[in-house]
């Protein structure tokens, strides 16, 4: 698959086969029409996609240190425990690779094994590598000294070790020279990475260099005649006007946040670092008694020191400092906009579709930043449509194709009102804010109807976007808590039908009918309140074996579940409704 | 206030900056870092952060991400940043800055 251009057209049919072996041929018609009205778009982060590739090369790498290790009848963990896998659970690789997980990796040159080539210089490094590996071989488990290694070269036994060693050596150089040859494979999507990195570093120098010459000749005297190029060292040092510099410190917001002793100790001392730096490019120390300000009689102090003529006519007048944060707000807005109108996906997208605006654009444009993965209201012909954002964030690697269904899942579910049980003008989850109050539950049912479809994929040998090597099979924690989706799954065995139908008609009566508006409602709380404890670490005190406020907590959520789900039966059997 | 550990989290995803033993620690890989290059990326982490407010929260999408930055002080106080599907205006160049510190390292 190609990972710059992912090709979900070709995708469908096999969505559709997995959501409806999943849902039940009864919804195929269904699941097809709302997948084929979505609208796709795949937008790539140079940033996320490198980090994509290290781990690519990572894992890549441990496979040929595997295949080298048998070399040495050592076996590490299979290929599935690759990713919790590191130099310290082997001690073995320590002896033969010194960090052997990167020595693919980095094809760094010292490796123990190295230091038995053919030719090589005896210098105190080399005999140190050497015996790393010879004390990991020796037989005897003695551990054999630097000052009795060169009297150990002339015995048979050593001479054995060589020879051993240097079979080793050929077949490293041989799965090297493979790794190498792979390494190939990337070419493409790396020079993706380095053209977008550098497009992103020269629009930034360019805006820095705007700036500069906007602002040159509003600079105090002092410090216009050094010139814009010691200015912009002084002002931005190895950073651009991304960041900020010493004048944004000089603005009325930032001088009233000492005035008013508004912000922390810490944030004030921050300023004043920063004055300080400023001050002291143009040869002016300030005081350090100025430099600590706990009252207000520190406050009047200072200001009155920057107040002093000598010293006033060496920083930029509150005006012009609020002047320049604008305009480096407005370059920095600019800076962006102009990176991403002009990724290639972006253009391709708006060259298939002239009728999108450019504040669409800018809008999907800030979306990108973030590496939104997501479903979007979109329209067509009147009609409401889901569009689904996908790129691969810092997070996707091994579980892209996961990602991929989970949204899919979503786009089944999707109405103008929201997804499956989670409405758009729901209230907050009176437990986290930051979630609307069905959205926990809508993403649990999501995820684990989405790691059956997944299942049923893999199981028929179907690797949607990774290949199989690749894909990371525990998904239980992934997106949300195996211990929220076990809250669901007696509502699941039970109730299957009934919650399917709910979740893909975006129809909660389809359940709550059956089971009892309360229950239903009770249910969720119960769902928010344990997500809301995996979020203050209920798992990790769970693996530790705590007995605190978090953990009983949880303990009398799972028992108010138990009563939720006896009242379920409950209200299910007293209505006589067959399942 | 000296810094002993800035953690940045991103859904799953989650770096670890200990200014203490001078290491930072990324998928599970720990990468020995020089000072210099530490005191460096505190400068501008600092400059990045400094107009931050606790919470940026929008809740009108369907899925999307969650982050936070934790910022740990020697004194044991700390400061916490976090967001769901928003973020301040200068984030990612927090994300460069922490891409730059892994490539330093790598």
């Amino acid at each position: 698959m190609d990972l710059l251009n992912i090709d979900f057209k070709s995708l469908i049919p096999t969505l559709v086969q997995a959501y409806t072996n999943v849902y039940g041929d009864e919804y195929q018609d269904l699941i097809t029409e709302k997948i084929n009205k979505a609208y796709f778009i795949e937008y790539n982060n140079y940033l996320s996609l490198n980090n994509y590739v290290f781990n690519l090369k990572k894992v890549m790498a441990r496979k040929y240190v595997i295949r080298f290790l048998k070399m040495f009848n050592i076996d590490i963990p299979p290929f599935s425990d690759y990713y919790s896998l590191n130099e310290n659970d082997i001690p073995a690789i320590k002896g033969i690779f010194n960090n052997a997980l990167d020595a693919f990796l980095f094809l760094r040159n010292d490796i123990p094994l190295n230091a038995f080539k053919e030719g090589i210089v005896l210098d105190d490094n080399t005999i140190d590598l050497r015996l790393q590996l010879i004390n990991y071989l020796k037989s005897d488990n003695k551990e054999l000294t630097k000052e009795k290694f060169l009297e150990f070269m002339n015995s048979s036994e050593y001479a054995n070790l060589v020879k051993k060693i240097n079979e080793c050596y050929q077949v490293y150089q041989s799965l090297l020279k493979e790794y190498q040859e792979w390494l190939k494979s990337l070419e493409r999507i790396e020079n993706y990475i380095k053209s977008e990195n550098k497009r992103m570093n020269d629009i930034l120098a360019q805006a820095t260099d705007d700036y500069m010459e906007k602002i040159m000749h509003l600079l105090p005297e002092a410090l216009k005649q050094k010139g814009e190029n010691e200015v912009k060292n002084i002002l931005f040092d190895e950073t651009d006007i991304s960041y900020d510099c010493d004048l944004d410190f000089f603005k009325s917001e930032t001088l009233e946040k000492i005035r008013t002793l508004s912000v922390s100790k810490d944030s004030i001392e921050y300023i004043l670092l920063n004055h300080y730096h400023y001050l002291l490019s143009l040869g002016i120390e300030i005081p350090e008694e100025l430099l600590t300000i706990n009252n207000l009689d520190d406050v009047n102090r200072y200001f009155a020191f920057l107040d002093r003529e000598d010293i006033k006519k060496l920083i930029p007048s509150e005006e012009n400092a609020n002047y320049f944060s604008f305009l480096k707000g407005v370059l920095n807005k600019e800076a962006s906009k102009k990176f991403y109108l002009n990724k290639p996906e972006v253009k391709k997208y708006m060259s298939q579709n002239k009728k999108v605006t450019e504040e669409e654009i800018i809008y999907l444009c800030e979306l990108f930043e973030n590496e939104e993965i997501c479903v979007l209201y979109g329209s067509e012909d009147g009609k409401t449509i889901p569009i689904l954002l996908y790129t691969i964030d810092n997070n996707s690697f091994g579980i892209l194709s996961y990602t991929l269904l989970h949204e899919v899942g979503h786009i089944i579910d999707f109405s103008p009102y929201g997804s499956g049980f989670d409405y758009n003008d729901s209230p907050a989850s009176s437990y986290n804010k930051a979630f609307r109050r069905y959205e926990k539950f809508n993403e649990t049912l999501n995820d684990i109807f989405c790691i059956e479809a997944l299942n049923y994929l893999q199981e028929n040998g179907i690797f949607l976007i990774e290949p199989e090597d690749l894909v990371i099979k525990d998904l239980s924690n992934c997106n949300t808590s195996h211990l929220t989706k076990e809250i669901l799954y007696p509502l699941i065995t039970k109730y299957r039908a009934l919650v399917i139908k709910a979740k893909v008609t975006n129809n909660k009566n389809e359940l709550t009918n059956y089971i009892g508006e309360d229950n239903y409602e009770n249910l969720v709380d119960c769902l928010n309140k344990i997500d809301d404890l995996t979020r203050k670490g209920l798992e990790n005190r769970l693996n530790r074996g705590l007995n605190d406020e978090i953990v009983n907590e949880y303990y009398r959520a799972l028992d108010d579940a138990k009563q939720i789900y006896a009242n379920i039966d409950i209200y299910y059997n007293s209505k006589g409704i067959k399942k | 206030m000296d810094v002993k550990e800035i953690i940045f989290t991103k859904n799953n995803d989650k770096l670890i900056i200990d200014f203490l033993k001078q290491k930072v620690i990324y998928q599970d890989i720990i990468y020995i870092i020089e000072k210099d290059l530490l005191k460096k990326y505190l400068k501008n982490f600092m400059n990045i952060t400094f107009n931050w407010q606790k919470e940026y929260i929008n809740n009108t999408l369907i899925d999307g991400y969650s982050w936070e930055v934790l910022v740990l002080f020697n004194d044991d106080s700390f400061k916490k940043y976090k967001g769901h599907n928003l973020t301040p205006d200068n984030f990612e160049v927090l994300r460069r800055l922490n891409d730059n510190l892994l490539q330093g390292v790598r």
